[in-house]
Parts: structure tokens; sequence; C-alpha cells
């Protein structure tokens, strides 16, 4: 096992230094790559261009385009000589938006001058470069956002990841100044007449940026509340360390009394418990058989509505055990409710609304719940009895174009006597 | 009609009212109108709704202090100032054992096994640890680490700084009530005046 690892780590060790001897080599034409921003494919030979590429140093955006170095490498070389303009990302899209510019007016140029297959390969250019343009700010926000999300977890204490932090937000400031310098305006007018030209420097250019800059204010958001946080977290630990710190130093210390000020700090009065709280009580033994007889009446009342011939419904089985919860209370007591509601329409003359009976008979149910249980209770009764009181919902459609029901109201209409 | 009275039930208990304890109180309680309510309804028992630590706890105040809740209140107090230092060695401990950035905060996890494995495997903090659970609050006699460490968190629980989501496994979240004692923490150096500092050095920021 420790074998392989070691063989791992071996082979690694290898691979690097191959690759970096590969970049050694190369060097001449990966500054010029560097420099010019394409890879000058007519210097190298395949083999060399196959290992720069499994080598990850370079990479070609699509296939017939040129190659370019990687973003990293890209990175490595401006760190190494120090060259702040790669460096800050203004400057890159300036650099971007620049080319752009010439590239439309080569291209327009060669239009005036019918020269139709030079004009198709510097449209082919500026698409690269507006390709490019979206495509850094892509690889930028990525980045930020897999920071974000791992909560600067490859940093190795808080002090790193506020550290972190804060360059990620500096970041996106420079990302954000980068966006602004790309002038719309100017994108329109540069690609006036053309579609294809409107097509890239408009719609492409413009939709893209503009997705971009909502997710990096949103970054940009979200990395201040982190700061917060990390700051809030580092003030408490030094508050708790300091703090522990001194009371070991100072066992001695008195601490006044704040209880004995007339206006005690709340953080300090904490009022004593008061046990017996006010609640239905359920152990009381006079209410709990009260509430049997009532409910054992109401489902006396209703069993000739069900016509069922089982003694005890499960409500009353359950009151047998009669579990000390609020909730199984007040589920059955929905039930009774909706009983009574059902033994009333039965006796009453006339159709009743469930929503009206809720209001008149001044239940405390939400709406919703009420007519749910309505609706549950009426189909637990017979088929038969369906039938003697016949129900009818009050439905509207969400919306015009949403054909999903909702019930109103229901209304129960009694059966009709004969008198 | 009182659908908030599971609330008061629970604020007349004593409770602290949290979010990790009882989220869907700590939501409602936001509400000003169902506060005053709750006010209006105390207000004959002497108690009121208070709230720390930026409004993550809530708990209940007497209104009006006669001699006896003075008392109770004087009592309290003595207990709290007793408590402030295991509490505080507590949380560094954890800290430090958890190898944490920061002390715990409510909604953190702390998971028994490795908090015993932390201070088995280091001389120090088991020594540490050995001293914490001795303390008058947390009252062990326990010579092993994982025992003390039981002990010390059922003290936390007792307490409300901790709570267990399943009676049968050994993990633990955080409760608001840390917040609060942060909020006292605070409170005592403010009042004293005492030279305890909780702002990093200045280059951190920069």
């Amino acid at each position: 096992m420790a074998g392989e690892q070691i063989n791992v780590s071996d082979q690694r060790i290898e691979q690097g230094e191959k690759r970096l001897n590969l970049i050694g080599r190369h060097a001449a034409i990966l500054m010029q790559a560097y420099q010019t921003g394409v890879l000058d494919e007519l210097s190298v030979n395949e083999g060399v261009l196959r290992n720069l590429l499994n080598a990850r140093i370079i990479y070609q955006p699509e296939s017939g385009q040129g190659y370019r170095l990687r973003a990293p490498v890209a990175q490595l070389i401006a760190n190494l000589v120090v060259d702040e303009r790669r460096r800050s990302i203004q400057a890159d899209v300036a650099d971007k938006l620049e080319a752009i510019r010439g590239q439309v007016d080569a291209f327009r140029k060669a239009q005036q001058r019918s020269d139709i297959y030079l004009a198709e390969l510097k449209l082919q250019v500026i698409e690269e470069r507006v390709h490019d343009l979206v495509a850094e700010f892509d690889e930028a926000i990525h980045s930020l956002w897999n920071r974000l999300n791992t909560d600067f977890g490859f940093a190795a204490n808080l002090d790193e990841k506020m550290a972190e932090n804060q360059r990620a937000q500096n970041q996106i400031e420079r990302l954000l100044e980068g966006l602004s310098m790309i002038d719309y305006d100017e994108c329109i007018a540069l690609a006036d007449g053309h579609v294809k030209l409107r097509h890239l420097l408009v719609v492409q250019l413009q939709r893209r940026t503009s997705l971009q800059r909502a997710s990096m204010l949103e970054i940009q958001h979200r990395m201040i509340e982190l700061m917060s946080r990390f700051r809030e977290q580092q003030s408490r630990s030094l508050l708790v360390g300091n703090m522990a710190q001194f009371l070991r130093q100072h066992p001695e210390l008195k601490i006044s009394d704040y209880t004995e000020q007339s206006q005690v700090p709340t953080l300090f009065n904490q009022a004593r418990a008061i046990r017996a709280a006010a609640h239905v009580d359920v152990h009381n033994s006079d209410a709990q058989r009260e509430t049997l007889a009532a409910l054992h009446d109401a489902l006396q009342q209703t069993r000739h509505l069900r016509g069922e011939q089982i003694p005890l419904s499960e409500s009353a089985q359950a009151t047998e055990q009669f579990d000390d919860e609020i909730l199984e209370t007040q589920q059955r007591q929905l039930k009774q409710d909706v009983d009574q509601f059902f033994i009333n329409v039965a006796q009453s003359q006339q159709a009743q609304s469930a929503l009206n009976y809720l209001t008149q008979h001044k239940l405390q149910w939400h709406g919703e719940i009420w007519l749910f249980q309505v609706l549950s209770e009426y189909q637990t009764l017979a088929r038969s009895v369906q039938a003697q009181l016949p129900l009818q919902r009050h439905e509207r459609p969400v919306s015009t174009t949403n054909n999903v029901q909702i019930i109103e109201d229901l209304v129960v209409t009694p059966p009709k006597r004969v008198a | 009609m009182m659908t908030y009275g599971p609330i008061i039930e629970t604020l007349l208990a004593g409770e602290f009212i949290c979010t990790q304890r009882f989220p869907e109180y700590h939501q409602q309680l936001q509400d000003e109108t169902l506060q005053n309510q709750i006010n209006d309804y105390l207000r004959p028992l002497n108690r009121t709704v208070s709230q720390a630590a930026d409004g993550s706890v809530f708990f209940l105040s007497y209104q009006q202090l006669d001699k006896q809740g003075r008392e109770h209140l004087r009592q309290q107090f003595t207990q709290t100032l007793a408590t402030l230092m295991p509490l505080l060695e507590w949380l560094t401990l954890t800290q430090e054992a958890l190898g944490h950035d920061s002390t715990l905060v409510p909604g953190d996890t702390v998971k028994l096994p490795e908090w015993v494995m932390a201070c088995e495997d280091n001389p120090s903090l088991k020594q540490r640890l050995a001293n914490l659970a001795r303390d008058r609050f947390f009252n062990s006699q326990a010579e092993t680490v994982d025992a003390q460490i039981k002990q010390i968190a059922k003290r936390l629980v007792e307490h409300g700084y901790l709570m267990q989501p399943h009676g049968d496994r050994p993990y633990f979240i955080v409760t608001g009530k840390v917040d609060y004692l942060i909020d006292v923490i605070r409170f005592i150096r403010d009042e004293e005046n005492l030279p305890v500092d909780e702002k990093p050095e200045q280059e951190a920021l920069l």
C-alpha cells in the first residue's frame, strides 16, 4: 500500500520534471506565443506540438484555430517577468478590445476591396477574440465560485482564509473594472450594418458579459458576507481566548454585581421558570370523561350516516390510549367538528357552505385545513350516504393559463325529506 | 385560538429560544406583534420577552423587580460567574482539540468520538480536559477521557449550550445560548474595563 503511494508520487515527480523540461526546451516558441497570443505552428514540428498539448502547456480553443498558451502557463510567465501589464485584467481587456477594433477595421477594409477571402479570415479572428475575452471572465468566475463554495477550504487557518477572501474581492473589483471597459455603444457602432458582426459584438458579447457582471456582483456580495462571518469568528475566538487567559491570570478579580443596579441589564434578568404552565390539561380525568362522552355522542349521531356497523370508530379507539399530545387532541377536535358539520347539514333543510359554517360557529381552524378535513371525512362516508348528502366543490383554475383547480369552498346539500 | 401557547409554555419553563432548539418558535418570535401579544399575556405573571445577542436568543425577564425577583437574579448571577471560567475553557479546549478555525458557533456539530480521540492522543489536552471535568460545574470524578467528555456534554445539554438531536447518537449541536454567553463576556469586559482584546493586530486586516 505504502509502496504504491511512493510509486505514484515518484511518477508524478518524474512527469513534472519532464514537463518543466519541455517548457525549457521550447522556451523561445512559448515566449513568442506569450507575446503574440498564438503559437507559430510552422516553427515547430508535429511531435513537439503534440507533446506540448499533452503536457497541458498549450491548447487549441477550437479545431482549425491556432494554439495558445494555457492560462496558468501564461500567468507563470507574467509572474516571472513581472509583467504588470499582463497581470492586471484591465490591461488585458483593453488589449483584447484594441485587437477587436483593429480586426474590425481590417475586416471593413477587406470588404471594401471585395477581398472576400481576407474578410472571412478577419471575421474568424474577431470571433476568436470575442470568444477569448468572454472565456477569460468565465474562467475567473468559475474559479471564484469554486473558492466561495468550498469556504476557502484550501486555506489552512482563519487568517489565511481572510487573506484569500480579500484577494478574491480585489480580483472581482479588477474583473468588474475590466468588464466596464467594454463599451456597448462602441460595439454597436463597430457592428453597424453587418449581421455576423452584430451577432458577435452585440448579441453574444453583450449577453454573455451582462450575465457575467450579474454573476460577479453576486459573488462579490457573498464574499463580503463570508468575510464578515470570518471577522466575527475571528473576534469571537480572540475574545474567548483572551478572556480565558485574563481570568486565569487574575483569579482574584472582583466583578461587580449588576443585579444590584436599579436597572438590571437584560442579559442578567432571566426570570425564574414557572413549570405549571397553562395548557390543555389532558390529564384531567373529568375533562377527559367529558370529552369522551361528547365524542361518543357525536359518533353515535353520525353512525347512521356512515351506514357502518363498526362499534367504535378509529378515533374512539384512539381515545382509549389517549396520548397526551396536544397535536392529537387537536386532530381529534377537528374530526369532531367536521362530524358535527355533517350532522348539522343532515338535520337542516338547506345546503350549507363549509366555510360559512366555520365562521358562523366561530371555529378556530384555518380555512384550508377545514376544507381538507371536510373533504376527507366525506370520502370516508358510505356511497349511499354520499348520494344522500351531495357535496359540491366550488372551484376555480389557478390562472387563465394554469388549469389546476383550487377548491374555494365546499357545499353540502341535505337529503330531501318527505314532509 | 392561542396558536402561540407552546411558545409561552417553553418560555415560561425558562428555556432559551434559539434557531437550533426551537426553530419554529424562534421564527415566530421575529414578529413584533406576536411578541406584544405574548407580553400582554405574560403581564400578570410579571414576565416579559427579552432577547440577547442580536436576536439570536429569546428568554423571559421579570417585568418589575421585587425583592424575591432580585434575590433570584442575584443567585443566578453568582452562578453565571462561577460557570464563566469552565465554559470559556470548554470553548478553547474544543477549538484546539477539534482543530477548528474559531470557537464553536451555534449550529456547529460536536462529535464526541472525535473529541475523545483528539484528547486521548495529546497529553496536554488530556490534562486540561481532566482539570475541566473536575470543575464544580461539570463535577466529574471519572478517570477516563471518554467518561469525562460524556459528563461535560451532559451538563452542557442540561444548561442548554448543546443539544443532542438523537439520544442514541454521540453527536451534539451547539445552540444559540453560546451567543448569549459571548454577549455576557463582552458585557463584563466592557463594564469592568478589562484589557481583553478581540481585534486582531492591524497587519492581518490589510
